[in-house]
């Protein structure tokens, strides 16, 4: 992996698209209750017992947006991973669109992306297997 | 050649330019632009660019997508796909006002107790007021949502020579265009829902010049990954086994 110069910088403004939308979920999640929470739970849970790779994955985004990381990763590793993941590319974008010395592109080998894709297969799977287990 | 570049060929070997040979560029001229009729205003005027566009993008994804021109800005696709929403989202209320009387028949038919509360009940009564007044935002966030999870599985299976989150952006918000469907009562939305799906995997399969299999992935993952997406086909299910 190395990193080189910014080829493209709609990525990195697209965070500025991104980010009103996270802050919206953001205040939807804490105002859940308006919308009945009696009513939203899961059917694939309700129905066949069997959690799907997302199961838990709102209460990971609150427990995240009060900042208990612990609690998120026990909710759903897979989505606390991302949304951090997600915060992290929102603070790049903001810095590298004030200071242009910081911009730049992450290029892989093709060795890596493979590795990377393995990973993320891994990740999901495994999300999933946690969640089944947790769930029985 | 620079010191980077050099460092850059070795680790990273560049795309494949099959049609450069040694030290001469035996690159064909350009081929014309193959734009969308929405985008191509030296030939179309808007309504008819729109009109045009429509037919092209759900009867031929496969010639609609060659060469498709990338880098002429988000605009093009944005406001197709924002208009393509507030259309369907006009047809849909439409329909639902003109077959509500059916539709309540229909859930007594499947025996459906469901109470609904004073909340639930304003915000329907909010919807169904002002829901097509929002549709081109609401077309907007979902736009860039679908084609943000979208270019996440581009870019985990195209190995790095995906042509960039415009391109995908294109693929999804062309693919809108089956929705057009919405006008069809009772199963139109479901149809064109699945039609969109399948010019949106053409769609990225040409764009980005990746298979069909990782093509179908990275336009499925995202609703597959999607509690909703399992949980609403489930729901469907569960309903359907109850009649």
């Amino acid at each position: 992996m190395r990193i080189g110069p910014e080829r493209d910088p709609l990525p990195r403004l697209l965070a500025f698209v991104y980010a009103p939308l996270a802050l919206a979920a953001w205040w939807l999640l804490e105002h859940r209750d308006l919308l009945a929470p009696d009513r939203l739970a899961c059917p694939l849970l309700k129905y066949t017992g069997v959690a799907c790779p997302t199961c838990g994955g709102t209460r990971a985004g609150l427990a995240l947006a009060r900042l208990r990381v612990s609690e998120a990763f026990a909710e759903n590793p897979l989505i606390a991973l991302m949304l951090i993941l997600l915060g992290l590319w929102l603070i790049y974008a903001v810095a590298a669109t004030l200071a242009p010395r910081l911009r730049g592109s992450v290029r892989l080998a093709p060795g890596e992306h493979r590795l990377l894709r393995v990973l993320a297969l891994g990740l999901v799977l495994g999300t999933w297997i946690y969640e089944i287990v947790r769930h029985a | 050649m620079t010191d980077e570049s050099r460092d850059d060929r070795a680790d990273f070997p560049p795309d494949p330019d099959p049609y450069r040979g040694e030290g001469e560029d035996r690159r064909p001229p350009p081929a014309p632009e193959n734009l969308p009729p929405w985008e191509d205003r030296a030939n179309f005027s808007l309504i008819a660019g729109f009109f045009n566009t429509i037919p092209r993008a759900m009867t031929a994804p496969g010639r609609f997508f060659t060469d498709h021109t990338v880098r002429r800005g988000l605009w093009g696709p944005i406001t197709f796909g924002v208009l393509m929403g507030f259309l369907v989202s006009l047809a849909e209320w439409l329909w639902s006002r003109a077959t509500s009387d059916f539709e309540d028949t229909l859930l007594q038919l499947l025996g459906e107790d469901y109470e609904i509360t004073p909340l639930e009940d304003s915000i329907v009564t909010f919807i169904e007021s002002f829901g097509v007044l929002v549709s081109p935002l609401l077309a907007l966030v979902a736009l860039f949502v679908l084609a943000g999870a979208v270019h996440l599985g581009v870019m985990l299976m195209s190995s790095g020579r995906q042509r960039g989150f415009e391109a995908t952006l294109r693929a999804v918000a062309y693919a809108n265009a089956a929705t057009i469907l919405a006008v069809v009562p009772m199963c139109g939305s479901l149809i064109g829902l699945v039609w969109m799906l399948v010019i949106a995997v053409i769609g990225v399969r040409q764009m980005h010049g990746i298979g069909t299999a990782p093509a179908l992935f990275a336009v499925t993952a995202p609703a597959v990954l999607c509690c909703c997406g399992l949980s609403g086909a489930t729901f469907l299910i569960a309903q359907l086994a109850a009649l």
